[in-house]
């Protein structure tokens, strides 16, 4: 019986900490993109300006 | 049962603000409440919920997925939900017609739905991760978001125990409601997520 509960406490944890990594992982790409774009929308306003 | 009420009363105070998917999610959560309600009935006159839970599962994949699909990325939206759709009803026939004991949790229809479910909330994070509108606001300011960490987190912190539940059932009612308490309190959890879904939405 313990075994049992030992099994499914360390098996949700497991399954729990996955899904937090690619949680995590998924607002760290967003997070890299994000800044990515705010500067690729930078330089193409500074070549804008420099046309003016 | 308290906890899928906070939601639903958001939802429902909202309403008239609220966009199509999060109209439909309000929905879901009205259906939720009251199976949750029958199977405490249920539970207080000694009757078995099983079949009430099983059929329950089927709309909250129906639903879920169908909610998911507007989230995910055009191209694939379609082939993934209605091929997921499509293997969790041909697999539940199946099961139902050969396989399913009224007295028994119907444990490889959960584990199917857990993992189908699982399987499309994280495809939805990866949709809004590479979606253009996704570059310019935060993933996390968007309510879809929040919906599917609600769903993976009840999902997979639920998994083990939902799997092994027929295991548990043997060792007794005792032990079956202090295992439990794992799935409840998933269940507070996303609901909390699923709540804050709604604010994220009507700020």
């Amino acid at each position: 019986m313990s075994q049992l509960s030992i099994i499914i406490i360390v098996g949700s944890i497991i399954t729990v900490t996955i899904t937090v990594g690619y949680v995590l992982l998924a607002l760290k790409s967003n997070r890299t993109i994000g800044k990515l774009t705010e500067q690729n929308i930078a330089e193409i306003n500074s070549i804008n300006s420099a046309y003016k | 049962m308290a906890s899928s009420v906070f939601p639903l009363t958001i939802g429902l105070r909202h309403w008239k603000t609220l966009d199509k998917p999060l109209r439909y999610f309000t929905l879901f959560l009205l259906l939720t409440v009251l199976q949750i309600g029958l199977e405490y009935y249920l539970g207080r006159i000694k009757a078995s919920t099983h079949l009430l839970s099983d059929y329950y599962r089927s709309i909250e994949v129906t639903f879920l997925l169908l909610l998911f699909r507007q989230f995910i990325l055009p191209q694939i939206k379609n082939r993934i939900v209605f091929s997921f759709l499509a293997f969790y009803f041909c697999l539940w026939l199946v099961v139902s017609q050969y396989f399913y004991t009224p007295d028994h949790l119907n444990i490889p229809m959960a584990v199917t739905a857990r993992i189908l479910l699982v399987s499309c909330a994280m495809i939805v994070l990866y949709s809004l991760v590479h979606k253009t509108s996704a570059f310019l606001i935060p993933i996390y300011k968007q309510y879809i978001f929040w919906i599917a960490i609600g769903v993976l987190t009840y999902c997979t912190g639920t998994f083990m125990v939902l799997s092994l539940g027929n295991e548990i059932l043997k060792y007794g009612a005792d032990y079956f409601i202090a295992m439990w308490h794992i799935n409840w309190t998933f269940f507070i959890l996303s609901n909390m997520f699923f709540s804050w879904s709604f604010i994220v939405a009507t700020k």
